[in-house]
């Protein structure tokens, strides 16, 4: 549903589905040089972009923060004991431990050590994050407003808890545009995980959709099994060649109806069927990597050949970078450990650790990782006391909004900093809090887009991907 | 009762262990449990997955609300295979365990909740049949709705028999704390609803038998009367087993369908609300009571607050919005873009509308005709202004393109629903009955597992056979975290909130799914078919082919390229035959095997490239 004034723009644009033009002219920006713009997005880039692509790991379920990047060494001293009132603050519980009699606090398991010049600490776990502190940016300060997953998600993906507005990709792609003539400028990538107990929460579609923004900038999902698009395959018996040749006679047939009833609509159907086309010859050709060098599997590990694993995800993610895709979003499941966690977690870390360092090393190697911004984190974070029973050996974490950790890598993002800090429990806040509106803020600015100038009229309200409270650009992170 | 087939009774048996104290309860000799407290009585035979059995049992239910295991005889380390009849959410719940962990499970309907602090009897069958459907329930000797109980598997496909002995109440946190339990009968049959509702008498007869007859009450003697009739009067037994056949088989016809949730007003309570501050959960704000929003006219006072005061405020002739958003609706559906063309929208905030009195006029005749939407339809259909041509000169489309001053007729992409629907029907393929069950027609593998949690009962999609492929988009099953993909594609809603109105895109992968879905070739091939056997040559073949799809016949300019298409294509296909081969052999349905392959599949391409023409997407 668009604002009546933005239609006649779109009328001219939106029968395009990647291209906006396909010279790497955003709708928005076409919209100026058609003189009929009112599209508060037409002039950006607002200023000079540091990031001209994403690609954005999201840990879906939570990671917990207090076994990985976040070390809490006092907490050894705490096991077992009480989290004390003074730190929970009567704040607000899941339903799934507010029954639960005690808050017995579950230090980590797990040995951290620190790393590089910046002197980060890493878990164990994150053997490859950790040779890499240096060109990292770790918030461990971030915070958010949701306590279950499919809001929380939401939220930072596209700014509210509430479904229906347009995600992160979706306005960067419709704010800036395409930079390719044959691919989508938004690409959703769905990992998997290897540990089959790993407890997952379902996502949807809706956190790459576009919301009130025109279905042409939604995310597209690229699918590791069977067609990587959907449809994109002709059928059993129908080659290129027959493919091309009914592909001639119907848009001859199509010339001939455009000029007995004149809707430009036909027109444009020709040029998308024309688009289809070319798709079917580049899509395999971004899919098929028996080209890629052994080096690049030395990098990324064997489990990057398994079509799917969320080190293939990555390798795809930097063929698609390459290929001018503009956002890049890679969901890998499985870190909602609300149990087993001392089982779980190593695995779930093992799936991504090596990828995520490859990911950006490959960039970096490549001269990519200027100009890309790669973010690792979940949705929110976990409870320093354990959900359920805490053993010598197991506990479990529940969900904990109040402070997360993620971390951001180049595109205009200071490397080796560590920012922000949470209390001895790694429960509240204690210096430089960044709420996730504050994250989204900087990600536009990284993009060259002043996040309260960026909107998109829509219910009488020019909405924005911070929405209308009060939202700042974390200087402190750009380089 | 026949005696023969009660195999327990409470008061004969001996308890292996816990002390059985029998003690008067509401007027009932019973054992009551403490927490933790249970009693084990030696294991039954009678329980096996391919016989009968029954249970019955007076239920005293402490005034607590709580989840409580009544009676059991099962082993928690095989799975829970055996039986077990618990209390949750204050209804009976009885549950068949195979040593597979497969249950199977019925639950008394929420509206038949246990009362608290006084006796209920429970009567429940199983018939051996290893179906849910198989399973009964009694409540107070009056047989009861119930619903299956969340398995997934109506089928109790292992083995229920343990060795273990039974136990009335449990020991754990799930004991039968404050419960008690009276008359607890085992049987070696489904025992019959008059049976059960006699079952349910007997303590009344047992007191009443040493009275004089004279002295009965009316429900004592309404009991013996019951009792009289059902063993010893030949037409009425007959009766009975009449009525057991039917019961039964009314019963699995309630076990086969789903229920059907009918919302009503509490009585106990007035209806209100927490206004709640940006959605806080935990920090309820102002209590509110039924109303309409202030903007738009008050609610008649002599209307219920209700929802029958809310259908009567929305159809009040006071209220011209309902008629004035139904009738843009349809006028939508019909035109492409409704009079107002925020269909979603009649606010300030919406576009006003173009037709402003003919918007008005059509509502006021609408409501006046008795909300006629046969004859609505109809008006407009045969209005001068929707039997407009689509066409126009370049002049005019530049002007108004997108047609708000309905210069032309109605041109516009049609809906993914509709685009499916017509090329099934155009290939002959559509299967038209109505109603019945959600479909899976054709779907790209991994659609559904690439979203779905571990345990979702719609993690994988499998794929229904035979004519279930070719029903009307209406029937195809909706999971909303994964809409069916060629109809997102084509922007239908995920149907996570109400749309009114859809965005009409155009874009490559729609022309991906049209040429490449399963679903569209094999409606192509099938029109290839009947395309073929409806003339011997090309030309008669192409005019049936253009009005099946198009409703017109072609221009010699448009047959002539189509032609030369043709005879191309038939050439590859004759120098390939087995491309040929696999391409009329996409999807379930079978092809005519009589019809050389080569000219099949270039008939084929021909229709798909037919169906794929913008005037044949387009309405």
């Amino acid at each position: 549903m668009l604002h009546p004034s933005d239609e006649a723009v779109l009328a001219e644009t939106r029968r395009q589905f990647f291209g906006r033009g396909a010279r790497g002219i955003g709708g928005a920006a076409l919209a100026t040089l058609l003189g009929t713009g009112r599209v508060s997005a037409a002039t950006l880039p607002h200023f000079a972009p540091k990031a001209k692509r994403c690609i954005y790991l999201h840990m879906v379920g939570a990671p917990p923060q207090q076994d990985l990047f976040d070390y809490k060494p006092k907490m050894n001293d705490w096991f077992d004991k009480d989290l004390p009132a003074s730190i929970r603050q009567g704040q607000r519980l899941t339903t799934m431990t507010s029954g639960q009699s005690r808050f017995p606090i579950a230090p980590s398991k797990f040995k951290f050590a620190q790393h590089g010049k910046t002197g980060a600490w890493v878990s164990e776990l994150m053997p490859n994050m950790a040779k890499m502190v240096d060109d990292l940016a770790i918030v461990r300060s971030m915070h958010t407003e949701a306590i279950n997953h499919e809001p929380a998600i939401t939220f930072i993906q596209t700014g509210n808890m509430n479904a229906g507005k347009p995600c992160i990709g979706s306005w960067v792609s419709y704010g800036l545009g395409s930079m390719n003539e044959e691919l989508p400028s938004f690409v959703v990538l769905n990992a998997t995980h290897s540990n089959p107990r790993a407890p997952v929460q379902a996502i949807s579609a809706r956190l790459w959709s576009a919301g009130f923004l025109s279905a042409q900038y939604a995310g597209v999902a690229l699918r590791a099994g069977g067609d990587p698009v959907l449809y994109i395959n002709n059928p059993d018996g129908v080659d290129a060649k027959v493919r091309r040749r009914m592909l001639d006679s119907l848009s001859e047939l199509n010339q001939i109806q455009f000029s007995q009833v004149g809707d430009p609509e036909t027109q444009s159907r020709i040029s998308q069927y024309e688009m289809a086309f070319r798709m079917q010859t580049s899509v395999p050709e971004l899919t098929d990597v028996s080209k890629e060098p052994a080096s690049t599997y030395e990098m990324y590990g064997e489990e990057a050949k398994k079509p799917g694993t969320f080190a293939s995800s990555c390798v795809m993610a930097r063929r698609l970078a390459e290929r001018g895709v503009r956002f890049v979003q890679v969901y890998h499941r499985g870190w909602d450990v609300h149990g087993e966690l001392p089982e779980i977690l190593p695995s779930q870390c093992m799936d991504v650790d090596r990828a995520a360092w490859a990911l950006v090393q490959d960039l970096k190697q490549r001269g990519m990782l200027d100009d890309t911004l790669v973010i690792w984190g979940g949705e929110f974070g976990r409870t320093v006391y354990s959900q359920g029973k805490l053993s010598a050996t197991s506990y479990g974490r529940d969900h904990h909004p109040r402070c997360f950790t993620l971390w951001m890598a180049g595109g205009g993002v200071k490397a080796g900093l560590v920012h922000g800090e949470t209390d001895e429990f790694s429960y509240n806040i204690v210096r430089d809090p960044v709420h996730v509106r504050d994250f989204q803020a900087t990600l536009l600015h990284l993009f060259g887009i002043d996040h309260a100038r960026f909107t998109y009229m829509y219910q009488g309200l020019d909405q924005r991907l911070t929405g209308v409270e009060p939202a700042k650009v974390v200087r402190a992170l750009l380089a | 009762m026949d005696p023969k087939s009660e195999v327990f009774s409470l008061w004969k048996a001996n308890p292996q262990g816990g002390r059985v104290i029998p003690a008067e309860i509401a007027n009932r000799r019973a054992i009551q449990f403490q927490k933790g407290e249970s009693l084990t009585f030696p294991h039954q035979d009678v329980f096996q997955s391919d016989k009968p059995f029954s249970i019955a049992t007076w239920i005293f239910f402490p005034k607590v609300e709580d989840s409580f295991a009544v009676a059991s005889q099962n082993d928690p380390k095989k799975k829970n295979m055996g039986w077990m009849l618990e209390i949750g959410a204050r209804v009976a719940n009885f549950r068949l365990i195979g040593d597979d962990g497969k249950a199977i499970t019925i639950r008394a309907g929420h509206l038949e909740q246990m009362k608290q602090g006084s006796w209920n009897h429970v009567v429940v069958t199983y018939d051996g049949s290893r179906e849910q459907a198989g399973l009964g329930m009694f409540l107070n000797g009056r047989v009861i709705p119930v619903q299956g109980g969340g398995d997934i598997n109506l089928k109790l496909t292992g083995n229920i028999s343990t060795p273990n002995p039974l136990l009335l109440a449990k020991e754990n946190l799930r004991g039968f704390e404050g419960g008690a339990i009276s008359e607890f009968q085992i049987f070696n049959r489904a025992i019959s609803a008059e049976e059960a509702l006699l079952v349910s008498r007997w303590p009344l007869m047992d007191e009443a038998r040493a009275k004089p007859s004279a002295d009965l009450s009316p429900a004592e003697r309404e009991a013996f009367w019951l009792h009289y009739l059902t063993f010893y009067d030949s037409a009425y037994r007959k009766l009975l087993a009449r009525q057991a056949v039917l019961t039964s088989e009314a019963r699995g016809i309630r076990n086969r369908g789903g229920v059907t949730l009918v919302m009503e007003e509490r009585k106990d309570h007035k209806p209100v609300a927490n206004i709640l501050y940006r959605g806080m959960y935990d920090a309820p704000r102002e209590e509110v009571e039924p109303a309409v929003p202030g903007i738009l006219p008050p609610l008649d006072p002599g209307y219920p607050r209700n929802r029958l005061g809310l259908a009567k405020w929305l159809v009040a002739p006071a209220n011209p919005l309902t008629a004035r958003v139904a009738v843009n609706r349809f006028w939508q559906e019909i035109f492409g873009a409704g009079i107002v063309k925020t269909a979603e929208d009649f606010g300030s905030q919406g576009t006003p509308p173009s037709h402003p009195e003919l918007l008005d006029w059509l509502s006021v005749d609408f409501r006046e005709s008795g909300w006629d939407v046969k004859r609505l339809m109809k008006q407009m259909v045969m209005s001068a202004t929707y039997r407009q041509g689509a066409d126009g000169p370049a002049e005019k489309w530049k002007k108004d393109p997108e047609n708000r001053w309905l210069a032309r007729g109605p041109r516009f992409r049609m809906d993914g629903e509709v685009l499916r629907d017509y090329a099934l029907s155009a290939s002959g393929l559509l299967d038209a009955a109505i109603g019945g069950p959600s479909v899976k027609p054709y779907q790209p593998d991994g659609v559904w597992e690439a979203v779905a949690m571990n345990g979702s009962n719609t993690r994988n999609y499998k794929k229904d056979d035979g004519v279930k492929l070719f029903r009307r988009s209406l029937y195809t099953f909706w999971k909303r975290s994964a809409p069916p993909a060629s109809m997102e594609l084509f922007n239908a809603p995920t149907r996570e909130t109400c749309t009114v109105r859809r965005e009409r895109t155009n874009t490559p992968l729609q022309a991906l799914t049209t040429m490449n879905d399963t679903q569209f070739v094999e409606a192509a091939r099938s029109l290839a078919q009947n395309t073929i056997r409806s003339a011997p040559a090309f030309d008669g073949r192409m005019d049936y082919l253009a009005l099946r799809v198009l409703s017109r016949p072609l221009a010699p300019k448009e047959r002539e390229v189509l032609r030369r298409a043709y005879v191309d294509l038939q050439a590859h296909y004759e120098s390939h035959e087995a491309e040929a081969g696999k391409l009329i052999h996409v999807g379930d349905s079978k092809p005519d095997e009589t019809i050389p392959a080569a000219e099949f599949a270039a008939w084929t391409m021909l229709a798909s490239n037919v169906l794929n023409l913008d005037e044949a997407l387009n309405k």
